[in-house]
């Protein structure tokens, strides 16, 4: 049983998390591809749940940090603060260094302060005072932000944007699934509290390298270089996906089909990630998207476009 | 050719054939909706002036030429300035004398009237019951009733008359009339057949009867065979379509199931890819490029009988492990599976 099935079992099985298999799985893919994953959804859609849930069955450390404009970078990294008793500088660790660290409205932080954020999403690593300090495997970010807030929002340089393997769009649930949550509501919030670790560190890091080597054939290779460079042919858009992108994918792919007890990677599994690894990297024409364009589209238009592998 | 490709060329035939024939008759149908349609374009081609003196004038050719005997001519003398009452006096027949007498003592005669009357002389002649002399003078009683409204059916009572005289001369003389007699072949040359008798037969040249209003243009042959065979092949193809298309895919079938075929280097994925194109041609579900080879599968699913569907399940989980997995043995497990499939397909074929 890979990691997915008990996160599952524990998590959708229970209904504690309601409607969240998919972000679920898409995560657990991002945890083992040992991605950072951009969550976008309105308040009130589990965002931080799902996270704080997983975090703790997995028992890796979890922290939060909700932004504000006036966080600084040392609020985030850590700093070195002078102890009087022992006349020296001690270093105040920042709440990165963690496993699972839920950055919540990442759009509200400064510039300056979202740019602390790459070294560490991208080395995984900090810098403080010129000194470098590695961070604990895995780490993952899980940020977070608000697509309907336009005021007093830092909107995510493109540079940034890449950095996130994956971006997962949180929709509200159905009729019946918000029935469920009300009547569950109490319930839920004390199961989530109640939720102890039925998967070490350890294992988490032995799936992360058993996801390494996931078998890829060449032509997957080639169907996914094939989509990405489409990406940049398409009438709509303005940039496409980078290079990073097709790294990201094949990475994806490759958790996507171990989540699938699989240990090769099938064209399902490219098409399967696609969206999620692609459609924040893209960048459209205005033109376009003042006619209703959306990367969902440009994406969807690319899979019909490029054939899969043959024979 | 795929079948479904039949369905078009069907829709474009009977479009076409409903083209040509709107074409066609669209021609000479052009007429203000709630008018009587007056008649037809021959009319302006041969504007022969319609008289009663006319008739008279064939009734005397007929009583010269022995075809009317004395008395016959005495009832029809003087046709055109018969009154209603020596008209009817004259008719022999009481039922038809009868009738007119009925038509006369309604106020006002309606076209209908005038229609069913007409009608009622046909069943009478059909029956062989009516006098051609009787039916001359009832049609004469009936012109001078039908003065009184305003119709069409004035023209076309002496029309029939002229037919009455006409079929009297026929019949008398024995003469037949050619296939091909037509009174615009007779009107291009400006004078009667050398074979017909000497009579003045305006008839002939006359424009055709109003009532045949609802009647068709003439319709080239060609334009005629035309429509003809492609009605054909459009109903052939729709009553057949059954038949080609189990025919079609037997062939198929046949052909992908064949060893000769080779159409790609390694006999494995050959088989996978041959199984899709079976259950591809059982379904008339295209695998398209873009598609994987699971979403096929699921297409396929759906429609497919379910110990087939089961078959090729197999083979594409299969073909997945061997071609993507690298997983050798599967190949063996997918020939099995396409085995099974062509035994399932043949037999059920």
């Amino acid at each position: 049983m890979n990691i997915f099935n008990i996160i599952k079992r524990e998590l959708i099985d229970r209904e504690i998390l309601i409607e969240k298999e998919v972000e679920l799985k898409l995560i657990t893919s991002a945890l083992l591809s040992r991605g950072h994953i951009l969550m976008e959804g309105v308040p009130g859609v589990a965002k931080t749940y799902t996270c704080k849930a997983l975090a703790k069955l997995l028992g890796l450390s979890f922290k939060r940090i909700q932004m504000t404009p006036d966080l600084l970078p040392s609020d985030i990294i850590g700093f070195y603060v002078y102890d009087q008793k022992t006349g020296e500088f001690v270093l105040r660790k920042g709440p990165i260094f963690t496993n699972i660290l839920l950055v919540d409205e990442i759009n509200r932080a400064s510039p300056r302060t979202q740019s602390a954020l790459l070294e560490a999403m991208q080395e995984k690593q900090v810098t403080i005072e010129g000194e470098v300090f590695k961070l604990e495997e895995p780490f993952m970010v899980i940020a977070t932000q608000n697509p309907v807030e336009m005021e007093g929002v830092f909107p995510l340089p493109e540079a940034q944007l890449d950095r996130f393997l994956i971006k997962i769009v949180t929709g509200y649930t159905s009729t019946q699934g918000l029935i469920k949550i009300m009547k569950r509501a109490d319930e839920i919030e004390e199961a989530i509290e109640s939720l102890k670790p039925v998967v070490t560190r350890e294992e988490v890091l032995e799936d992360i390298a058993v996801v390494k080597n996931i078998k890829v054939e060449d032509s997957i290779y080639s169907y996914i270089a094939s989509i990405v460079e489409e990406t940049r042919r398409h009438t709509a858009v303005k940039l496409g996906a980078s290079p990073r992108a097709a790294i990201a994918l094949i990475k994806m792919a490759k958790a996507w089909a171990y989540i699938n007890s699989r240990n090769y990677v099938i064209p399902d599994d490219v098409k399967a990630v696609a969206k999620p690894v692609l459609v924040h990297r893209i960048i459209l024409k205005p033109e376009f998207e003042i006619q209703g364009v959306t990367a969902e589209r440009v994406v969807d238009d690319v899979l019909i476009k490029v054939p899969v592998p043959k024979p | 050719m795929k079948l479904g490709s039949l369905y078009p060329a069907i829709a474009i035939s009977i479009l076409l054939l409903n083209f040509v024939i709107a074409v066609v008759s669209g021609e000479e149908d052009r007429h203000t909706p709630g008018f009587p349609q007056v008649t037809e374009s021959s009319s302006t081609q041969l504007p022969i002036p319609i008289n009663i003196s006319d008739i008279e004038k064939a009734v005397s050719e007929l009583y010269n030429r022995n075809l009317l005997s004395r008395e016959e001519f005495e009832k029809l003398k003087n046709l055109n300035n018969l009154s209603l009452k020596e008209a009817l006096s004259r008719i022999s027949n009481d039922d038809v004398r009868n009738q007119l007498l009925n038509l006369y003592n309604k106020n006002m005669i309606t076209s209908e009237d005038v229609e069913a009357f007409l009608n009622y002389l046909d069943t009478l002649k059909t029956s062989g019951v009516l006098d051609p002399i009787d039916e001359l003078l009832a049609l004469k009683a009936l012109e001078i009733l039908s003065n009184t409204i305003q119709n069409p059916y004035t023209s076309e009572i002496i029309l029939r008359m002229f037919s009455v005289l006409k079929d009297l001369e026929v019949m008398r003389k024995g003469i037949s009339i050619p296939e091909k007699f037509t009174p615009s072949s007779l009107a291009s040359t400006g004078k009667p057949s050398p074979t017909l008798p000497q009579l003045f037969t305006p008839l002939l040249q006359l424009p055709t009867l109003p009532r045949l209003r609802f009647s068709l243009p003439n319709i080239p042959r060609e334009v005629s065979v035309s429509i003809y065979i492609a009605f054909s092949i459009a109903i052939a193809l729709i009553v057949g379509r059954k038949y080609l298309v189990s025919a079609l895919n037997k062939l198929r079938i046949g052909l992908a199931t064949g060893r000769t075929i080779q159409w790609i280097n390694d006999v494995f994925l050959e088989a996978y890819w041959r199984s899709v194109y079976i259950v591809s041609t059982i379904t008339g579900l295209r695998r398209y490029d873009w598609e994987t080879h699971r979403e096929f599968l699921e297409k396929v699913s759906n429609v497919l009988d379910s110990r087939v569907a089961e078959i090729f399940k197999d083979i594409t989980y299969a073909y997945e492990e061997y071609r993507y997995g690298f997983k050798s043995s599967s190949g063996q497990r997918i020939l099995g599976s396409f085995k099974k499939l062509v035994n399932y397909v043949k037999s059920y074929t």
